[in-house]
């Protein structure tokens, strides 16, 4: 094993303090989030100043800590400080165990990622200042967090797979953070059905990894021929801590397209990807830390982490690149259409994240680490921005005397003439990679339907029920056995007659708890 | 046959409780605040046995008691408490609208027969269990519904089951089990659990039951551990193949379902279906690791679910059904509503720092050892479970400003979810004492004639 620091909270004072170090990322976010969610859930009502110090307290420490580790790597000229945290929970032939890695690629994501969390929560302070879900934001961007270090400080897939759940999650909730539209919620459970469609990869793959390596552990990676640093070749640099591989081709195969499964859903490359210009509906600084910074890299991230499975697997490299200039080329023609600065953002980031996953396919690894850091510090910077944007416009053509020029004609240059129309429709209609999901997805959803159908069908005729009697659920009958009950829509109904107004001695299921239709005259304004 | 006498007690307690009500003719307030505090002293007397059952067992061994010990050991060591938080949250909960004195006196009967049924091995005693939570739930499905539909439908079920798990105990108590015999009554007694669990193709009760009965009442009766406890009750063989094909297709095509359903209702009964087979295939791949998953898996969806339900049953006893052409709610004017309708659904659904996850994690651990085709299924499973229930979160809890005035939880519901949430979350953090980590010793092993898996449940236990 190469330079390696292997320790456990009850090995030596250095050990123990590295473990400490290691630990603090995780589980201070943790706690910060218990804090806010039980006085939230207790009704506590603390200033908007707490909150926004918990936060920077929370991640200004991990910051320092993250540092600290960054310096002791480099200081002990170790490529890893390996912490066994512990097993939590076990049977007699499965445990899990919690374990944590720092090397030279899990620190200056964590420590970027801390850093960029806490300025983003310091300007929350005052962009989100006396708005009604201010607590709820600063609770989901410690959960985002958390899952956040978990991720990059993971010491094994399961641990990942904990992270990625939680950053998915925190990011759906946060896409709908303005929860009376119902834009921004249909397009949180959008992102969210995506992620989740695709962390089956992930769920998966860790699984037949356990299965066909033996373990999902993160192991050091194989020792240099030379010394360390500065007499080694400069690949040498992307030796960080691996996934074990499958002794067989095949396996190794599925493992790792299972992965990318999990990083199209994630980092939103095509044919997925769709879900990312949604979830701009966000609040500002939350787009920025999700969808320009971090979360969208989280799947670079994971490529860069097993890239050793890759390394084994032409076939899956292949499809890497593919998938990623793909995505790069999708995004940047559809960017170029888009009439609200925010949805172009959200392209120009597509199309960084589709060059570095190609990249990653081409082994160029060295090269997407500072491809990410940048792009995320500049993206985040640009979405952060954004709502200044003819602000800022017109201060420069001031400065300027003149209108600012028409930038990127270069490129329509090099698209023939007679393309150009073809690619503007393509633009427009976002490269048609809705329909062509829905189109997929529609035969799957009518046949469940028509699935559904029969079985209450099947039903309806083994309880005895008229053919058809199901209710729809807007019009439903209430029987109860208290006769005290009474609901003004099912007794019209019943004076109309209609099978809604019917008792239920059709057989037809009776809905429990109907409760009231809410008529429009009793419904309140918002605060009354 | 050994007797756990803390869930027994429980269940006692429960029974006089019921009693109580329908003595005292209360109106539905007062049967509710009656009921909650009967489930709460029940519940209470659970906790207590588990610091105490070391001390209790060793005084009844010392006086000749060994076939009474204070909590089951094994398996279904924390069952009856997630059983009876199950139920208390069937009751704090229960909207008044929809629950008669009559309900409450029929959820008390029906927790105490799930609580009993942790109390001992025996399937002859599970399976008379059984018969009596059904009858409980026929009397009250048929006074307020008829003696169609939902109640005909969930009647047949239940009878066909009942009939085929007490066929399946006497053929397995007469015959030789590793005949013939034997393979009649796992037969048997696999297509009751079947019935029981709601696995397809005997699942068309469950969404009945669930959009037209009480809450409560359904609550109390989905989440009783009745076929988990028969499958792994004394002298039962391992069920094998069959059960396992059977629950993989249930929980996938629930899970699949649940994500074209038109309401919540049927919405969180396709996901129940489709957890009920992931625990099903975890009870069916008899390892060590798997069973443990399973049970843990139950435990987690047991209290998940009974909140789940009973915050969606609150929720619209306030302002009306909630379904996909509805208006949604306001998240402003019910956060507690809808926070714990979230956490309580993904703990169900095996989200990670919940309870659920340590279930479903060696779940699919397990289940990978014999088959990366059935894996996969329960990774989708489990994913399109969990899309379900964020579907309806958003769908039902947000996306209006308006409100018809309905109030957030009240104190009562409040500290009775809180109780819940802090077993899942809490549990789900700490979950080392919560896996269950083999069979009941008192129980005795499974039984001769079972399949491989048996032995091999056997040794992976051994070691």
């Amino acid at each position: 094993m190469r330079h390696a620091l292997t320790t456990n909270l009850s090995g030596s004072a250095y050990g123990g303090v590295m473990t400490v170090l290691l630990l603090a990322p995780v589980v201070l976010p943790a706690a910060g989030v218990a804090v806010q969610a039980v006085a939230l859930w207790f009704g506590h009502h603390w200033s908007e100043r707490a909150a926004v110090t918990i936060v920077a307290i929370v991640f200004g420490t991990v910051v320092l800590a993250t540092a600290a580790l960054g310096v002791a790597l480099l200081v002990t000229r170790r490529d890893m400080i390996d912490v066994q945290v512990g097993t939590w929970f076990a049977t007699p032939d499965h445990a899990w165990r919690w374990h944590l890695v720092a090397d030279r690629l899990s620190i200056p994501f964590a420590l970027s990622a801390a850093t960029l969390i806490g300025l983003i929560g310091a300007l929350s302070s005052r962009y989100l200042h006396r708005e009604p879900g201010f607590f709820r934001f600063y609770l989901l961007l410690t959960l985002f967090g958390t899952g956040v270090e978990l991720v990059v400080l993971a010491g094994s897939l399961a641990v990942v797979f904990v992270g990625w759940e939680l950053v998915g999650m925190s990011s759906a909730l946060l896409i709908a953070f303005f929860h009376e539209r119902p834009g921004p919620v249909r397009h949180g459970l959008r992102a969210f059905l995506t992620y989740r469609a695709c962390d089956v990869g992930l769920l998966a793959g860790t699984a037949l990894l356990a299965g066909t390596a033996g373990s999902v552990d993160l192991v050091s990676p194989p020792a240099p021929t030379t010394g360390w640093p500065g007499q080694v070749g400069w690949m040498d640099w992307a030796d960080w801590a691996q996934v074990p591989v499958p002794a067989s081709a095949v396996s190794a195969t599925i493992v790792a397209l299972l992965l990318v499964l999990a990083v199209v859903g994630k980092s939103a490359l095509v044919p997925a990807s769709g879900w990312l210009p949604r979830a701009m509906e966000g609040p500002t600084p939350s787009s920025a830390i999700f969808y320009g910074a971090i979360s969208v890299h989280l799947g670079p991230y994971l490529l860069l982490r097993t890239h050793a499975l890759f390394d084994a697997t032409p076939a899956a490299r292949v499809v890497v690149v593919l998938i990623g200039l793909a995505t790069a080329l999708h995004a940047t023609v559809v960017g170029r259409v888009q009439s609200d600065i925010k949805s172009a953002l959200a392209y120009a980031s597509m199309t960084q994240v589709g060059l570095i996953v190609a990249e990653i396919g081409l082994g160029l690894y060295l090269l997407a680490i500072p491809h990410i850091l940048g792009h995320a510090a500049v993206r985040s910077a640009q979405i952060l921005r954004s709502p200044s944007l003819l602000h800022d416009r017109h201060h420069l053509e001031q400065a300027m005397g003149r209108t600012l020029p028409h930038a990127g004609r270069h490129l329509e240059r090099l698209v023939p003439a007679r393309w150009q129309p073809r690619l503007y429709r393509y633009a427009l209609e976002r490269g048609h990679l809705d329909v062509w999901l829905r189109d997929l997805c529609a035969p799957i959803a009518r046949l469940l339907r028509a699935i559904d159908h029969g079985q209450r069908r099947a039903a309806d005729r083994i309880g005895g029920a008229r053919s058809g009697t199901t209710p729809d659920v807007a019009a439903l009958a209430l029987t109860l056995g208290n006769p005290t009950i009474s609901i003004p829509a099912v007794r019209r109904a019943a004076a109309r007659g209609t099978a809604a107004g019917s008792p239920a001695s059709g057989s037809a299921p009776a809905r429990e708890g109907a409760g009231r239709n809410a008529p429009a005259h009793d419904i309140a304004p918002r605060g009354r | 046959m050994t007797v756990s006498l803390g869930p027994l007690l429980a269940a006692c307690l429960l029974l006089l409780g019921a009693g109580d009500l329908a003595r005292r003719r209360l109106d539905a307030r007062r049967a509710r605040a009656a009921a909650t505090a009967w489930t709460g002293t029940a519940l209470a007397m659970i906790v207590i046995c588990v610091p105490l059952a070391g001390l209790v067992d060793d005084a009844l061994a010392g006086v000749g008691g060994e076939t009474v010990t204070t909590l089951t050991t094994g398996w279904a060591r924390w069952t009856p408490v997630a059983t009876g938080l199950a139920g208390l949250v069937a009751v704090a909960l229960a909207p008044v609208r929809t629950h008669t004195p009559r309900t409450f006196i029929h959820v008390l009967v029906v927790l105490a027969t799930g609580l009993a049924a942790t109390a001992t091995g025996e399937p002859a005693v599970i399976v008379a269990l059984w018969a009596l939570a059904s009858a409980a739930m026929w009397h009250d499905l048929r006074h307020r519904l008829g003696s169609r539909g939902p109640a005909r439908l969930f009647a047949l079920h239940q009878a066909f089951g009942v009939t085929l798990a007490a066929l399946g105990v006497m053929v397995l108590a007469i015959g030789d089990a590793s005949g013939w015999a034997g393979t009649i009554g796992a037969a048997a007694i696999i297509a009751a659990a079947t019935a029981r669990l709601g696995l397809l193709p005997l699942h068309l009760w469950v969404s009945g039951l669930v959009e037209s009965a009480p809450m409560g009442l359904v609550v109390v009766f989905l989440t009783g551990p009745t076929a988990p406890m028969l499958l792994l009750a004394d002298g039962i063989p391992a069920p094998g193949t069959g059960l396992l094909v059977v629950a993989a297709v249930s929980a996938l095509l629930g899970g699949l379902l649940g994500l074209v359903q038109p309401d919540a209702r049927r919405g969180l009964s396709a996901v129940t279906v489709s957890v009920s087979g992931i625990v099903a295939c975890g009870i069916a791949e008899a390892s060590p690791t798997t069973v443990a998953g399973a049970i843990l898996a139950w435990q987690a969806y047991a209290i998940g679910m009974a909140g789940a339900l009973m915050v969606l049953s609150t929720t619209e006893a306030r302002r009306g059904p909630i379904t996909l052409t509805g208006a949604g709610g306001s998240f402003a004017r019910t956060p507690k509503l809808a926070v714990a309708f979230l956490l309580l659904g993904l703990a169900v659904v095996g989200f990670p720092a919940t309870l659920g996850f340590v279930g479903e994690d060696l779940l699919i651990e397990g289940t990978r050892e014999s088959s990366s085709l059935l894996m996969v299924a329960l990774a989708v499973a489990t994913a399109a479970n969990g899309a379900t229930v964020v579907r309806w979160f958003f769908t039902g809890f947000t996306g209006r400003r308006d409100h018809a005035g309905e109030p957030d939880l009240t104190t009562r519901e409040q500290w009775a979810v809180t109780a819940a949430l802090a077993v899942l979350l809490v549990g789900g953090l700490t979950p080392g004492r919560l896996v269950p980590d083999g069979p009941n010793p008192a129980f005795g092993p499974r039984s001769a004639g079972s399949s491989a898996h048996t032995d091999a449940t056997a040794a992976g236990h051994a070691q």
